[in-house]
């Protein structure tokens, strides 16, 4: 990867840079000052009555040209013949190729003026000269300033360097999941801070990010060994009993035994209807915004029991009017499942189907048995997936009341379980408010 | 229709279907069955009357099979003890057996699998230790004391030494190196000591010997000895000094 040049030659290319913008434009004043000030010193020599002029005009200075102009014509006294120019005032004129300095002024005689020039060729000299020193120091003052730039910023960017040192060696620090996500701190200036502050805030992104997936998955993994668990101990039931039919064809229980398979096998299709419910249930589902009466529901599932246990004397308490927005599969099939629950495991005679309005405004649904009941301390646990309690019949999956609590969540609710009026369990539904109506 | 000479047999499983289809198929295949649906239960039993075997679930309630086999091992009940497991993660085998389970089945497993292991676990314990044939080892004429290199095996007193430490074992780790230390240098397929450890002489699919190897050399090498107990790939293994 090609890399960008490092912080430290930015900054000290910024302060060469920034230097030479400063030096630049002291060198140009400082030329342009040197110029007039060189000029105004020429000029200067050139007032006649100036030492340098003064006494004859035939000039003792090789430099200076002197031309004379009065009422009997003009008279060079020294070098080329000047131009005149204007009274008093310093020109630059081309005699003949080279560039003179003149001045006019009024003659030692009332009708005479004199013309003195100087060649600028010295003048220009001095000053290129200064302006060559002038620019040679300018050279030195950027290159000093670019240097020490460099050096301070060395410096400068040390809290950054701690900081690229720090983060990367973040992946050995943290290892291990269950550690509090690492902070990143890298003091000593604003930058570096505000940077290992959004760090930090990534990790702890990254990091709640990495817990959640983690804890997914584990779930995910007890789940498929919970359900794998659940199906071997039918199997294993059924395995035995058709090796026992293979081995004795002759077996006067054989019907018995042809039973116990069948119940095996009905246990194994029940935990896989119940799996495979559970699983759809974890979906979010289009049809959870069906508007369910609350008295059609009811009256389904009064149905569904009847048919599903001959046995079971079902009433349906008079419901209140209303519905509910949500899955009514999901609600008729966990009003099932607690059925179900009460037959199996409360080995109940009769369930009362019954609904109420919530303390929050929701609507609570409730199944109410003349069963066993259930142990308090064991009423939370059962809601778990693969658990039983231990007043439990028949043997079950484990999921029927956990089918139940997810169809709650899933309406914005929960379930409670309690004493029955009946003498039994109460399974209650629980609707969330926002779902009533 | 109970033979009175047939084998005594405890099955503790919680699971009604299973326990019940499991008393039926054992019973039909010979044994006289017992059965206890929890831990205690298991325990109860076992003190009303000692089994020839036990088959016992992994999975109770409450007091795990592990728990009853630790339990059953600590009041010197040395009866064989078949486990069987419903989960398929090597952990769950090692702990049962490393508590003094002599094997284990993973559920379902065949009905006749069981019932032949079991046969040939009962016949092995009728016996009061496997006095197995092969050469001699190092210990001369006498035979009492086997060993190789820093092993010492006391057969008399069924005490076993690595240098000046001595290592405690189960019942079915001691007979396993045995056997290794009768056959010092004599490398011995996983069947033949499937046969001279368990009496398994019929063909059958475990790692049984694979694990209870990974046991004894986990407790000969537990101070930093070198490997006595070595793995001939492909073959089996070999009790011997050095690589």
């Amino acid at each position: 990867m090609r890399r960008s040049p490092s912080l430290r030659s930015r900054v000290a290319l910024a302060s060469g840079l920034a230097s030479l913008v400063v030096v630049v434009l002291v060198g140009v004043l400082a030329s342009v000052l040197l110029t007039r000030e060189q000029t105004e010193r020429l000029d200067r020599s050139l007032v006649p009555g100036s030492p340098a002029v003064l006494g004859t005009f035939a000039s003792t200075r090789a430099d200076l040209a002197v031309t004379l102009r009065g009422p009997t014509g003009t008279r060079r006294v020294s070098g080329p013949e000047l131009p005149l120019s204007p009274l008093g005032i310093p020109t630059s004129v081309d005699v003949g190729g080279v560039a003179y300095r003149i001045r006019t002024a009024p003659g030692p005689t009332p009708g005479v003026v004199v013309t003195v020039g100087a060649t600028e060729d010295d003048t220009r000299a001095r000053v290129a000269d200064r302006q060559r020193w002038v620019t040679g120091l300018g050279v030195v003052a950027v290159a000093l300033a670019a240097g020490l730039g460099w050096v301070f910023a060395g410096r400068a960017v040390a809290p950054m360097r701690r900081l690229t040192v720090r983060a990367s060696t973040l992946d050995e620090t943290v290892a291990d999941p269950a550690d509090p996500p690492p902070t990143v701190r890298a003091d000593g200036s604003r930058e570096s801070e505000e940077l290992a502050e959004a760090l930090t805030a990534m990790l702890a992104r990254l990091h709640a990010e990495q817990e959640r997936s983690t804890a997914s998955l584990h779930a995910a993994r007890d789940f498929a060994a919970a359900a794998r668990h659940e199906l071997r101990t039918p199997l294993t039931a059924m395995r035995t009993d058709l090796e026992v039919l293979q081995a004795h064809p002759d077996l006067p229980e054989r019907v018995a035994v042809l039973a116990d398979v069948l119940r095996a096998q009905a246990r194994v299709e029940a935990t896989l209807t119940a799996l495979g419910q559970l699983a759809a249930g974890d979906l979010p589902e289009a049809t959870d915004q069906d508007a369910v009466g609350v008295a059609d529901l009811l009256r389904l599932a009064a149905e569904d029991a009847r048919r599903a246990h001959p046995a079971l004397d079902v009433v349906v308490d008079e419901p209140p009017d209303g519905a509910v927005r949500g899955s009514r599969e999901g609600l008729r099939m966990a009003l099932a499942n607690a059925v179900v629950n009460a037959v199996r495991h409360g080995r109940a005679g009769s369930v009362r189907l019954g609904a109420h309005a919530g303390d929050d405004g929701g609507v609570v649904l409730t199944v109410d048995d003349d069963g066993t009941g259930l142990p308090a301390d064991e009423r939370d646990a059962v809601l778990g997936r693969f658990v039983r309690g231990s007043t439990a019949g028949a043997p079950g999956s484990g999921l029927g009341l956990a089918l139940v609590a997810q169809q709650a969540a899933r309406h914005g609710g929960e379930v409670r379980l309690e004493d029955a009026p009946t003498g039994g369990l109460r399974v209650s539904l629980a609707i969330g408010p926002d779902r009533a109506g | 229709m109970t033979d009175p000479a047939a084998p005594d047999l405890l099955v503790v499983e919680d699971d009604a279907d299973v326990r019940a289809s499991l008393e039926r198929g054992l019973r039909l295949s010979g044994f006289a069955v017992r059965s206890a649906e929890d831990g205690p239960g298991a325990l109860r039993a076992v003190h009303e009357r000692v089994p020839d075997a036990v088959v016992l679930d992994l999975g109770l309630p409450g007091m795990d099979g592990v728990a009853v086999v630790t339990a059953l091992r600590a009041m010197d009940h040395d009866v064989p003890v078949c486990v069987l497991s419903a989960r398929d993660t090597v952990d769950d085998r090692v702990v049962g057996l490393e508590a003094g389970a002599d094997d284990y089945m993973v559920k379902p497993f065949a009905l006749t699998e069981l019932v032949a292991r079991l046969r040939a676990l009962l016949r092995r314990g009728a016996r009061p230790a496997p006095e197995v044939d092969g050469p001699a080892g190092s210990g001369g004429s006498s035979a009492e004391v086997v060993g190789t290199g820093p092993l010492r095996i006391d057969l008399a007193r069924r005490t076993v030494h690595v240098g000046e430490r001595a290592v405690d074992l189960t019942k079915r780790e001691y007979e396993l190196l045995v056997v290794l230390a009768r056959n010092a240098d004599v490398v011995l397929t996983r069947e033949r000591l499937l046969e001279l450890v368990w009496g398994y002489d019929f063909a059958t699919d475990t790692n049984v010997v694979d694990v209870f190897v990974g046991y004894l050399r986990r407790k000969l090498e537990a101070d930093g000895m070198p490997r006595l107990v070595h793995t001939v790939r492909g073959v089996g293994f070999v009790l011997r000094e050095g690589g």
